[in-house]
This record gives structure tokens, sequence and C-alpha cells, in this order.
């Protein structure tokens, strides 16, 4: 869950983040959803997310779309033991118990559905959003002049440049 | 650039001594910076040579959190650039991550568009200027035309084995031309980049400064024998200037062609212009082919575009159409319109649309002095005021005189007040001193034509006299011996008599002495 708060940040995404880490979630997430301020000044760890306010418009819908699967229960996914234990290995998770074999089969049910739908002729996907209109900002500046504060998060600097060890330069010289 | 080779040791000699020409093909992929306020995906500054590391917001440094949001002038200034090149424009274009592990790009991977660009399918047909050839034109496929984000600038610290990183230029916007290989030679890859250029300018879609950087040419170029596939192909970066692109390519074509002569191998390299001592160099990046791991850019669902005739933009829907009517006349509309409606010929049409500030001389001349006949204008600004700016390695934009001058200057010379001589000496004169006026220098420098009749017949009975044997040659029937007798009467009239009278009057003169 925390891993998806990453890329729907604070930028553009605020309310969605907020749906996908409930209120409860708020202080596991805390880390990963860090304004850049607080990247910079690491002592300040008291400081939260603003989530009231979206910087640039979102498609992102803001409220979860149902969507009905044709019932598959029917044909249902039988696994053996030498799947299982396949599985183990491969996802290093143990399912010896009861309550671990009912969650994977459970999964397995709930992944099962896609496979039941008709994708003839379907585009495939390039992105969940992909019939949204990708959102336009107005040329104008607004950002920039933060040279302080971003040099301070590199290792080595010199007057005001990175620094970094040598890169691609031409062989002879 | 056609070598022949003749195998002189082959079993076969028959079929051997066919010679077989070598054919050197060039293809061309240009960057050429978007004129913008803002950057490409983040809102901060684009101002060439702004203090280090100041242009630069949260999104081009890459701290974590930070989301691209696509720059909209930078999609219209592409969209222009697209229809003014006869592309396609797609209604669905898609960015990509494109990776590179360098120091300059701080997010290792740069946003471009690989799988579906903004563009495609273009055609660009241009004059191929050869010193001491025919103009001809060309025609070149444009593969694609895609946005996409420029890196940072490293410099290198050879002594203490660093770099040092300035992240100004990171995320600035880019339009990627890639063009087929349909290009021989150099002249014709220079002549296609100023073609571009000229069209990008008057789109005002990129400044395309090749000294700041705002156009980056980079050459891919191969050589093969007749009716063979094509070779393996290097790539010559790091070309500064128009003139380097020509310099470059024709030293890579030899180049290549010398070490296949000595029985060498081409490799798939990329390549450094050296422009100080003229050569291509190898250089230590791309050594091995890269691994660049596209893939689709999570963070920008696909651009749509409205391509419905007659739509108009909106919020976040940019219309084509709408954009279409905006492009301005293109270069070669103008040569065209030159030839019609001036009566001026190909070549004259094709270096005054070359040289914009020139262009607008002839205009503005020609519309305030429209009993000058045009020829009499272009041919002061080309052979004249060009000549003068090339000889003294002047550019012409930095030529301090100004069309109001120039006006007075060819008015002069079509009135016979003055003659081409004085027209340039006024070029220097106005140069050195751009605040003097032209009739006053014409009066200070006394450069006013001598048309009196009586004067110039006096001149040239004193020529006559002054060359007897030129004379004689003319009466045996030399009629260029003429032309020493005129010269004599311009040296000795300092170059002021009305050549046209003295001429008229010279072979008067002549013919009755004969008589």
């Amino acid at each position: 869950m925390n891993k998806n708060c990453i890329s729907a940040s604070w930028r553009c995404d605020e309310r969605t983040a907020r749906q996908v880490c409930s209120a409860d979630d708020s202080d596991k997430m805390a880390d990963c959803c860090k304004r850049p301020e607080d990247f910079q000044c690491p002592i300040n760890k008291t400081a939260k997310l603003d989530f009231k306010e979206l910087r640039y418009a979102t498609k992102v819908p803001q409220t979860p779309v149902d969507t009905v699967f044709p019932e598959t229960t029917a044909n249902r996914v039988e696994i053996d033991a030498k799947t299982i234990q396949l599985l183990e290995r491969l996802s290093l998770v143990n399912l010896d118990s009861e309550q671990a074999l009912a969650t994977l089969n459970s999964s397995i049910q709930f992944a099962d559905k896609i496979a039941h739908i008709n994708t003839e002729n379907v585009r495939p996907l390039y992105t969940v959003l992909e019939n949204q209109q990708l959102q336009l900002r107005n040329d104008e500046v607004k950002e920039g002049d933060c040279r302080v504060e971003l040099l301070r998060n590199a290792k080595v600097t010199d007057e005001d440049y990175y620094v970094s060890p040598p890169g691609n330069i031409p062989l002879e010289q | 650039m056609n070598y022949l080779i003749i195998r002189r040791l082959s079993t076969q000699p028959k079929l051997a001594q066919i010679p077989k020409r070598w054919k050197s093909v060039v293809g061309l992929e240009v960057h050429a910076q978007i004129s913008s306020a803002s950057k490409l995906f983040s809102g901060s500054g684009t101002h060439f040579g702004s203090a280090l590391n100041t242009s630069v917001a949260y999104f081009d440094a890459s701290i974590p959190g930070t989301l691209p949001v696509l720059n909209r002038k930078c999609v219209e200034s592409g969209i222009k650039a697209a229809l003014a090149l006869g592309c396609q424009v797609n209604e669905v274009s898609m960015f990509d991550r494109k990776h590179y592990f360098y120091a300059d790009l701080p997010n290792g991977y740069q946003i471009t568009q690989q799988r579906a660009a903004l563009a495609n399918n273009g055609k660009m047909t241009f004059p191929v200027i050869t010193p001491g050839k025919k103009v001809y034109y060309k025609s070149v496929q444009l593969l694609q035309l895609q946005l996409e984000q420029d890196s940072g600038k490293s410099l290198h610290d050879e002594q203490l084995k660093r770099s040092l990183v300035d992240l100004n230029r990171a995320g600035l916007p880019l339009m990627e031309l890639v063009f087929a290989p349909d290009l021989e030679t150099g002249e014709e890859a220079a002549s296609l980049v100023k073609e571009l250029m000229l069209i990008l300018k008057r789109l005002q879609t990129c400044s395309c400064k090749m000294e700041e950087g705002a156009l980056r040419v980079d050459a891919n170029i191969s050589i093969h024998q007749e009716g063979d596939p094509l070779g393996v192909r290097t790539e010559v970066k790091n070309i500064g200037s128009v003139r380097s692109i020509s310099q470059a390519i024709t030293f890579e074509i030899h180049r290549q062609l010398e070490a296949v002569a000595q029985g060498g191998v081409i490799t798939n390299e990329t390549r450094s212009w050296d422009a100080e001592n003229r050569r291509t160099v190898a250089m230590r990046d791309k050594e091995v082919l890269q691994d660049y791991r596209f893939m689709p850019e999570p963070n920008l669902p696909p651009l749509h575009l409205n391509l419905k005739p007659g739509s108009k933009s909106t919020e976040d829907l940019v219309s084509v159409a709408a954009l279409s009517e905006e492009i301005p006349e293109l270069p070669e509309d103008t040569r065209q319109r030159l030839m019609e409606q001036y009566q001026l010929n190909a070549e004259t049409a094709i270096i005054l649309v070359n040289e914009p500030i020139l262009l607008d001389y002839f205009l503005k001349i020609s519309k305030d002095l429209s009993d000058v006949p045009t020829k009499v204008t272009s041919n002061f600004l080309i052979n004249d005021l060009l000549t003068y700016c090339n000889k003294s390695n002047l550019d012409i934009e930095d030529c301090s005189i100004t069309d109001s001058d120039l006006k007075n200057i060819v008015k002069g010379l079509h009135s016979e007040q003055i003659n081409l001589q004085a027209a340039r000496q006024l070029i220097q004169l106005l140069h050195t001193n751009p605040t003097a006026k032209v009739n006053e220098l014409i009066k200070q420098h006394s450069l006013e034509q001598i048309c009196d009749l009586e004067t110039i017949e006096a001149l040239c009975q004193q020529a006559i006299s002054n060359q007897p044997k030129a004379v004689l040659q003319y009466h045996k029937g030399k009629a260029k011996a003429l032309f020493a007798i005129v010269g004599e009467v311009a040296k000795i009239s300092g170059q002021k008599a009305n050549m046209k009278s003295v001429v008229e009057c010279l072979e008067k003169m002549l013919k009755a002495a004969k008589k």
C-alpha cells in the first residue's frame, strides 16, 4: 500500500493517496509521502502532509469505480500440493496454515475473474487513465531558485556545482 | 565523394575491373530546444546562462514524490513544427522512460516519446548550396518528431578526475527530429539544418542558437558500395555550428573510406567532433550497445490532441486545426513569392531568404522605392553588402548599417547620383560610422558620379592618349581591349565616372578615330 503512495504522491494526487492509505495508516505513510521540504530537513520529523490542496488538477477518479465481473465459482481452480510447494519456494511465504491456504485460494479466485473476460478485438491498455486527456500546464515560471536547499542533499559539492565521478568524455584527451 | 576502387589483384579480372562506386549515406538527428518560459515538465525557468543550479525545480533534481506536469506551450510548438514540416500529427501520443546512468540525469531516465511520438512522416525539401556548384533541391523524409527532456550539463575536471554538474539544463523542452538517411554529403546535411533553422525561427519555436546548444545535430554516417546493403554507421556528436556539420561529415566520410581502403573495418561507435583540430574522435561512451530499458512513463497518461477540422483548443485539449492557422509563410513559400512578385531568379531568392535580415532590407527597400528595379536592390544587397560582410568576416546581423541608409544608397545608385564603387565605399564608411548620413558622406568624400558628358569626353580623350597600345589592339578588332581604356578612365576619374556613359562615349570616339 505504502509503496503505491509514492507514485500517487503529493504533487497531483494527494486525494488518491488518502483513499489508498486509509486515515488509520497515516502514520505509516508519512515516510513515503513526505514533501520535498521534509527531505531537506531531516530534523523536522513532525511535518505532516497537507492533503487539502492539490497543486495541479488530477485526472484520477476521486471515487472508486465499481465493476461487476461474471461469477466464476463454477470453474474453481484447484491447486495441488506440488504447486503449493513451488509457490512457497518462489515467494518465501509459508502456506502451511489453513488461513494462508484460504488466502491463497481467495486470491486466485479474485484474479481468476480476469481470465474469463472476453478481450477479443480489445486494444491492450497502457494505463487505466488512457481515455483521459493529459492535464496541461500553462507556460509560467513558478518554481526554482532553491539551490541552497537542493545542494544540501548532495554529498559532495564545489562552488555551486554537484560533484560526481568522471562521466563520458572523448577517448583521446 | 564518389571514390573509385579498382581491385588490382583479382582472380576474376574481367568482373573485378568493373569499378564500383562508393556511396556515402548520412542521416541526421536534430535536437531543437523549444522556446518557452518554463521547462517541459516543471515550472522552473529556461533562461540561458542563469546562475548555476538556480533554474532547477524539485522535479528537475528528482526529489522523491514529485511528478511531471506537461507544458502546454511545448506541445503547441511541437505541433506547429510538425505541421510546417508536413508531418502527420498523431491524435494520441505517449511518453516513455529511456534509462541512462549519467550524473547529469538525476532521475536515471529521460522522459521521451518512443512508441507513439507527437508526429511522424514529414518531408523537407530544401536548396543545397555547395560553393562553386549549381544550387539544387533535395528532399528528405522526416521519420519522427517527438517531445523530450534535456539532461543537465557536466563539466569534466580532468586533473581531479571528477565531473561538475549543473542541472539548469535538466528538463528543458526539446523536440527531436529524426530524419531518414536520405543525404549523401556534408553540404546537403548543412543545407538541411540551415533550412530547418529558418523554419523553426519563422515559427518562433526555437532560437536555433547552436552556440548556446539550443540546436544540436547528431549525424549518422556510413559508406557502402553501390548495390550493396548499407554499411556499419558511426554517430558523430558535439557539432557546434552549421559550418561544422559540413566539415565533420566530410571528414568522417573520408576517414571511413580511408579505413576501408587500408583493409580496416568500420565499427558502430560514437565519435565527437573536435572543431579545433577538425577531426572526429572516438568517445568512451557507448563502447558497448546500450540497453535503454524503455518503459511507458507511468506518471503521464497519453497526450490527446483534437484533430477535427475547425475545432478550437480547450483547457486540456489542444486543437491541431487551430494551430495550423497560426503557421506563418515558410521559407520556401517566400522564395516562390520573391520569384513571382519581384521577378528574382532562384539563386537570388535563395540567398535573400537564407539571410533573414537581408530579406527584411530587400522587402523594405522594394516597398519604399517602387520605381527602382528589384534587381538593382537585390544585386546591391547580395553582391555588395553581403560580400563586404563576408570579406570582413562580419556576421550580417552585426553590421550596423540601417535600412534607411541602405535605401538612400540604392536610391543614389538608381538615380545615377553615385556608382557602384561609391556605394561600396559608403558601406564601409557607414559601418565604421553608423551615425553618419548617406548624403553628407557623399558630399564629404565627394563620391558623386561624374555624369556630365563634356567632362566624360575629356576624361575619355585623356585615357585614349594614355593607352595607345589598347587603342591599337581595339582597332585591330580585339573588342576586349576596350576594357583597358575603360579602366584607365575609372582610374583617372578616381572611380567616379559614370561607366555606362564612358563606354558609350569611348565607342563613339574610337569609331570616329578609325574613320
